[in-house]
């Protein structure tokens, strides 16, 4: 995790080098990831501007982009939020592999080494991680679903 | 139409890439482990018409490589020794590959020359030969674990939706466990336990067995639903009351009914498992050397410099593109299909 001469960077400047090296990575895991989510917030969003609060919002004469993305996107952010659980798993194993072709220093290349060198414990160590790191990630979408969905507060 | 056209695109992918496969050893000019230490990393073969005088030829021919004295694996045509190309060419292989055997290749050329139409790897083996047996090996790999995969959820799914009660809940919350964890995780997981240098063969049936047995809890899930809810239609209710046992009315009433989730669940979980097979070959924990996969083929790539100056060292990874977006479309198709045969 350390670049040549990042001793001599100063805080900022390391953070820029990681922000740097991090592009690529980056860039492979939201690409892979994205599709899925926009094919269910286009379904979610068809769904939600047939809506009789969208035509009565357009009725009104509220503009068309105000309609779209402060009324419509936020009813359909719900399979977004909900879904952030699940891409979370994904992604870690996305980035297990990313990790492993971009020599990011993360969890993948400790896993491939563990594997490699038979490192029982450590193995079971990092899919403990993961395992955290998913339910951590459930527990925040729901949290972030009760404060961004009304609908849900009633029950 | 617009789901006839999907599926003719599914077809249109598939059929050929299954088509290539399957006749690898016909259309392979070479065994894939033949080594040729002399040439690595040659160069696509090109098949000229027109000879250095300037002469057309009916049938095309290959020129000999001539290795250039400064530098590695840089190659020149050696315009003065032409081999043609031949047809339907009589070479006996050393010894069967991946089950099948020919003694007939499409194309050769006569001894002395060599045609690599995709160029060779790190120890001059014929790309193209590779990437056929190396995509049989892959899809084979993907094929068998799905159904190895859905068959164990079949079996499971049904089992805990037609009993319900603890069966049901034991076998659901023990599902819940490989469904939470990131499954990449899992798989290495299970292959740390597992010894890492293995023969060939006995690595490739290692492979299908975690890679398949992983996999059950969501065919699993699908199929305890489907069943669930098959079960308590009055058709199935009524062949009870007339005595029918328990075997009968699974076999004959209630899992046809999982028939259209099967078939989709297998058709996505082929090309989730082709790439499962790439991922863990690429890490060298999958199938090993000298048996080609597309995964240990994409695994040389690892090395900057034979990505960046060897092209034809990516076409596993392109070949990947087709084998997985026809499955994937397939497996919509499937999906859309089974809807309407429901509804």
């Amino acid at each position: 995790m350390v670049s040549i001469g990042s001793s001599e960077l100063g805080w900022w400047g390391k953070m820029l080098d990681i922000l740097a090296h991090l592009f690529l990575p980056v860039t492979a895991l939201v690409l892979s990831g994205l599709p899925v989510l926009v094919r269910h917030v286009r379904a979610a969003m068809i769904e939600v501007l047939s809506s009789p609060f969208i035509r009565a919002a357009r009725a009104h004469g509220i503009p068309r982009r105000s309609v779209l993305f402060r009324y419509g996107l936020r009813a359909a952010a719900n399979p977004l939020v909900s879904l952030l659980g699940l891409s979370l798993a994904i992604l870690l194993s996305g980035s297990l592999l990313v990790e492993i072709i971009m020599s990011w220093p993360g969890v993948g290349p400790l896993l491939l080494q563990a594997v490699l060198t038979r490192d029982v414990y450590v193995v079971v160590g990092v899919v403990m991680f993961s395992t955290l790191v998913i339910f951590t990630g459930n527990l925040a979408a729901d949290g972030l679903l009760y404060v961004l969905d009304p609908r849900i507060r009633n029950d | 139409m617009g789901r006839s056209r999907k599926l003719y695109v599914a077809v249109g992918l598939l059929l050929p890439a299954h088509l290539l496969v399957l006749g690898a050893s016909f259309l392979s000019p070479y065994d894939p482990d033949v080594q040729n230490r002399a040439l690595p990393f040659v160069p696509p073969t090109r098949p000229h018409w027109v000879d250095a005088r300037g002469k057309w030829h009916l049938l095309p021919f290959v020129y000999a490589y001539m290795a250039l004295p400064d530098g590695f694996a840089a190659y020149e045509p050696d315009t003065k020794r032409a081999f043609p190309v031949r047809f339907f060419v009589n070479s006996p292989r050393q010894q069967p590959v991946g089950g099948t055997y020919s003694r007939y290749h499409l194309f050769g050329t006569d001894e002395g020359g060599r045609i690599f139409l995709l160029g060779t790897d790190r120890y001059g083996r014929d790309q193209l030969s590779r990437l056929l047996y190396g995509g049989r090996v892959s899809l084979m790999t993907g094929f068998i674990a799905a159904v190895l995969s859905v068959g164990l959820g079949l079996l499971l799914g049904s089992v805990a939706g037609f009993y319900g009660g603890v069966i049901d809940g034991a076998m659901m919350r023990f599902s819940d466990l490989f469904l939470a964890l990131p499954w990449l995780y899992v798989l290495f997981a299970f292959r740390a336990f597992l010894p890492l240098r293995t023969p060939p063969r006995e690595s490739f049936t290692l492979l299908i067995m975690i890679i398949g047995l992983i996999g059950w809890a969501r065919p699993a899930r699908l199929i305890r639903g489907s069943v669930l809810s098959a079960k308590n239609r009055n058709y199935v209710l009524a062949a009870r009351g007339f005595g029918a046992s328990d075997a009968y009315l699974l076999q004959r009433h209630i899992l046809p009914q999982t028939v259209g989730i099967v078939v989709t669940q297998a058709g996505l979980l082929i090309p989730h498992y082709i790439l499962a097979e790439v991922a863990l070959s690429y890490l060298g924990l999958g199938i090993g050397e000298p048996t080609p996969s597309l995964g240990n083929m994409l695994a040389e790539v690892q090395i900057q410099s034979i990505m960046s100056s060897h092209w034809w060292m990516l076409l596993p990874g392109v070949a990947l593109i087709p084998l997985v977006a026809g499955y994937y479309s397939l497996a919509e198709v499937l999906h859309q299909r089974a809807g309407l045969i429901h509804d």
